[in-house]
């Protein structure tokens, strides 16, 4: 089944892997600007990134097929540097007519810092300021119900935002109501160890139903499987879901939600 | 998603039996591994928060007044989720002044 992977990172994985996914079903993914595992130094070092995330890593997906789309951002983890956040937030522009470039992410919290919050601000503001869509970080394990919580606050506080243009991601069992409830879309992010199996996963599309809901394997560099999206196939298949069913999931909901994007030149395989 | 659930109860029962009780069997040499090891822990806050969790899980969702259904009210899991999350205070940015 051809399917779209909303959030992937992949900087972390090798061209072997873009092959793997290829010739899984992947058409199409997007890449939110992340942590790199290391705080960076400078602005200079965002700069080269996001060059990487918008001329070198679609340069590589498109040999094997795949529309590579991306998402800039200073991260939460980083965003603890206040001073170093607002120099970032402030090159952002030079590459938001990048033709691959679909928003501001993945923003959000990580420890649920006064810090993060205020750079979190920063960057809806960005966002707003330059008719952007967004994707959202939401904290893991004990920090996660915490941060969705304060990020929900944010962003309903804010009177610019569309709540279908903002996808909040890494919901599980107890953060999924409060997104949907207040019209964003949801993802859930696939991962082997510690977070949401495909199993859970299956769970939540049966008990929430797929309206504004994606699957995505995050694929960074950590503990992670960057062909989750076909785990979470097999597993709908398994349990006698339908194709057409499935395919919202996978492929057609990520290609409505990133359609609002003027940049997204989704061309389907023919 | 149409048929939200195309397999009966007894048909995933059936299916995740083997593997439940896989899990099962692996919490349960866990807490020996922990016991074998000597020293208390008893007093440890993971390890009444471990507890808590098994407690959740065999506790009828009828107390809680859930159906475990999806129709109202949080499921199993979602209740586990909430024991193991840091509490949230909606006056969060009065006290962080942001
Ligand atoms: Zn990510």
């Amino acid at each position: 089944m051809d399917y779209i992977d909303p959030h992937i990172h992949m900087v972390s994985r090798t061209t072997d892997d873009y092959e793997t996914l290829a010739k899984m079903g992947c058409v199409a993914m997007s890449e939110p600007a992340f942590w790199a595992g290391f705080d960076r130094g400078s602005v200079e070092s965002f700069r080269d990134f996001f060059r990487q995330l918008t001329d070198f890593e679609p340069r590589r997906a498109a040999q094997y097929g795949i529309q590579h789309f991306t998402w800039l951002c200073i991260n939460a983890k980083e965003a603890e540097n206040v001073s170093l956040s607002r120099e970032v937030i402030a090159m952002i522009p030079e590459f938001l007519d990048k033709p691959n470039v679909l928003g501001i992410g993945e923003i959000g919290l990580n420890k649920n810092t006064r810090n993060e919050a205020t750079i979190f601000l920063e960057h809806v503001d960005l966002a707003m300021r330059h008719n952007q869509q967004i994707l959202i970080h939401t904290p893991h394990l004990e920090d996660k119900y915490q941060g969705t919580r304060m990020i929900l606050d944010m962003l309903l506080g804010d009177s610019r935002i569309q709540p279908d243009r903002v996808l909040v991601d890494h919901v599980e069992e107890h953060t999924i109501k409060h997104v949907l409830d207040k019209g964003f879309w949801a993802g859930m992010t696939l991962y082997p160890v510690t977070k949401c199996t495909p199993q859970r996963a299956a769970d939540m599309i049966e008990k929430y139903g797929s309206e504004r809901l994606m699957a995505n394997s995050a694929g960074d560099w950590g503990p992670s499987k960057p062909t989750a999206v076909p785990d979470l196939i097999l597993e709908l298949r398994r349990r006698g879901h339908s194709e057409a069913a499935i395919r919202q999931v996978v492929y057609e909901n990520p290609l409505k939600f990133f359609s609002q994007s003027k940049r997204f030149n989704f061309k389907p395989p023919v | 998603m149409g048929a939200r659930m195309p397999h009966t109860s007894e048909q995933i029962l059936q299916q995740e039996f083997l593997l439940a009780r896989a899990k099962i069997l692996e919490l349960a040499a866990t807490l020996d591994r922990i016991e074998r090891a000597g020293g208390d822990v008893s007093a440890l806050p993971q390890r009444k928060l471990l507890e808590q969790g098994f407690n959740l899980l065999i506790s009828p969702l009828a107390d809680t007044g859930q159906a475990g259904t999806g129709q109202a009210g949080p499921s199993r899991a979602e209740q586990v989720q909430l024991l193991f999350s840091r509490e949230y205070s909606d006056q969060w940015r009065q006290t962080f002044g942001v």
